[in-house]
């Protein structure tokens, strides 16, 4: 009786599960949002009519920023660049916006201005900031705007602005469509520099280090994706293009010291000597690090280097890279300190500055640069770049423009912050 | 799916016999189970404990799903014992399913991360209780179950200046599967 009594249990179970079976599935959905950008387009007289001093306009997206005097000149990205009056660190007036499309990167010298738009090199008289004159537009400049990854780039037309639309797909996971970057497809690489009216009209702007551009002397350096371009300003509002010269490949920023260029890219820090021949750098050395991205300052007997991880620069390494130069031939790493994820860095004196990205701004005694001591901590989201200078940190995050008083290390004080709104 | 159905084989041919029934008393579930569906089969442990009164039982379990993701169910079981002897029993188990972990880490590339979020879980079945050692019973069950969860990948992408937004996705997972436990109850 047990006997059957097992076989009619096992043929039910067995009935149960060929019905149950026919139950089983997984499913996987994936929903995404992303931008689509369309270009704007407006023909170049169009583009450089409106190329000039515009009323103040609230800070959205904040880029490179490059200090001179008492001027504050803050990459507002794709967009222009705000004019910011300094002369009171404790309470900076934004009083003017030079509209600039497709701008990225600025540098300063005297009273003239270097801006990049798209492809092209725009340089403005800077002498009255509320009144910037457009002296000179040089296209096709920089032949690898980077928005082009996803766009045809059409020299007779400038990209005025973009119609931005946001899109939500949902699809069965493993359809995925190819999608470049949720909110940008379009990223120009090349940067300005810019100048800013002060009591020595050659003095040159100095730039956070995650610039890409550069001033020494009469000559305006720049880098693309792999290249170092060189411009001549002898004649400030008329540069000249002088030539290009192939680095490497992924250059992310460029840093003026003496005269030496230190060319940060994803896979190392090349040093290009300018002394005596500046339409001609020399090659003087190069340290390779693994994979990331890394700005790159130094102060003449080390370089400091900041790798982070987290973008599609790969790598995984988050640290700051203290390197000897040793006469530049033969650099060599010599301390390596963890970070969470280190951007931009800043050095005045033995201090230290650098933006650790969510983990704020960290201040340290450098004067031993075998044993960093941190002097501050200073909470901020999302820090990008930092300019230390004249006892002012000046460091951009996620939420505004800040200034910091260092003049004392025992009292590293708040003295203002220039407001950034994201527009969603 | 082969290797459930000879699992069933072996424990269906098992001697049966039977336990004593109480009216009100503890009862714990633990049971081992293999989940199989369109993903490779995995196995799972778990525990319900509850009150049996009369015939009926109610309880709360949580296991330990390894199927397609690592996940923890956290439910209220309630089930029905039929005969003289309440041997036959059919369940029904309805909760919450936990990622076992919330970051994955790093997945495809550096920049692109999943961060997993808690879904539903549910189950039915049949099953019937063989007598064991003193007042314990082996127990054998079928049934189906589902378990969902929600993962969203955030995408850091390199931009050339200042920060640029990350890029997010969000995935549903649905998963409904077959269940087949064996175990000791007492």
């Amino acid at each position: 009786m047990k006997k059957y009594f097992s076989l009619s249990l096992a043929l039910s179970v067995f009935a149960i599960l060929f019905l149950l079976n026919s139950c089983v599935k997984d499913t996987c959905r994936n929903t995404y949002t992303y931008t689509i950008y369309k270009p704007v387009y407006e023909t170049t007289e169009q583009l450089k009519a409106n190329i000039k001093s515009g009323a103040p306009e609230q800070v959205e997206n904040a880029g490179k920023i490059v200090l001179l005097g008492h001027y504050i000149f803050l990459n507002e990205i794709e967009k222009g660049i705000h004019i910011i009056d300094n002369s009171n660190p404790a309470a900076p007036q934004n009083i003017a916006f030079v509209k600039i499309p497709g701008n990225f990167d600025l540098a300063v010298k005297g009273n003239t201005l270097y801006a990049d738009s798209y492809a092209d090199l725009v340089t403005l008289d800077i002498s009255d900031p509320r009144n910037v004159l457009l002296k000179k537009y040089s296209e096709n400049v920089f032949p690898f705007p980077y928005y082009s990854s996803a766009i045809a780039y059409n020299p007779q037309y400038k990209i005025a602005s973009w119609d931005k639309k946001d899109t939500t797909i949902n699809e069965n996971c493993g359809d995925d469509r190819l999608v470049y970057l949720d909110g940008g497809l379009a990223y120009q690489t090349n940067g300005v520099a810019s100048s800013v009216p002060s009591a020595n009209s050659s003095q040159v702007g100095t730039a956070g280090s995650m610039s890409r551009f550069a001033i020494i002397s009469d000559y305006l350096y720049t880098v693309d994706e792999a290249n170092l371009n060189i411009f001549k300003i002898t004649t400030p509002d008329d540069p000249e293009y002088v030539k290009q010269l192939p680095v490497d490949f992924h250059i992310e920023t460029i840093y003026p010291f003496q005269n030496k260029l230190f060319i940060g890219s994803n896979n190392g820090v090349f040093i290009y000597g300018v002394g005596g021949f500046p339409e001609n750098p020399v090659k003087l050395g190069q340290f390779t690090h693994a994979r990331a991205c890394d700005p790159v300052i130094t102060d003449g007997e080390y370089a400091y280097i900041t790798l982070h991880s987290g973008t599609s620069c790969l790598g995984y390494n988050n640290e700051l890279d203290i390197v000897r130069l040793n006469m530049l031939v033969n650099a060599s790493l010599v301390q390596m300190y963890n970070f969470e994820s280190p951007r931009g860095l800043s050095k005045d004196r033995d201090l230290l500055f650098i933006c650790d990205g969510n983990n704020g701004l960290k201040i340290f005694d450098a004067s031993d640069v075998l044993n960093l001591k941190i002097l501050k901590h200073i909470s901020l989201p999302e820090t990008y770049d930092v300019i230390a200078k004249n006892h002012v940190a000046l460091v951009v995050a996620a939420d505004g423009l800040y200034q910091y008083d260092y003049s004392d290390l025992n009292n590293i004080h708040f003295l203002s912050k220039v407001s950034i709104s994201k527009k969603k | 799916m082969k290797s459930l159905f000879l699992f069933l084989t072996i424990i269906l041919f098992a001697s049966p016999g039977f336990a004593q029934h109480k009216k009100i008393r503890f009862q714990s579930i633990n049971t081992i189970s293999f989940i199989g569906g369109d993903s490779p089969e995995k196995t799972g442990i778990g525990s319900t404990n509850g009150i049996v009164f009369s015939s009926w039982f109610a309880g709360i379990g949580a296991e330990l799903d390894n199927y397609h993701f690592k996940t923890i169910p956290v439910f209220f079981d309630g089930r029905k014992y039929f005969g003289s002897q309440y041997r036959l029993f059919i369940y029904a188990d309805i909760g919450v399913n936990l990622p076992a972990q919330k970051k994955a880490g790093k997945e495809f590339y550096d920049y692109s991360r999943f961060y997993y979020s808690r879904g539903m879980y549910w189950a039915s079945g049949i099953g019937y209780l063989f007598p064991f050692i003193k007042k314990s019973s082996l127990l054998f069950s079928v049934g189906n179950s589902y378990k969902s969860m929600s993962a969203k990948t955030v995408v850091n992408v390199y931009c050339p200046a200042g920060n640029c937004a990350p890029s997010y996705r969000d995935y549903q997972f649905k998963f409904y599967r077959l269940l087949v436990k064996a175990g000791l109850v007492f």
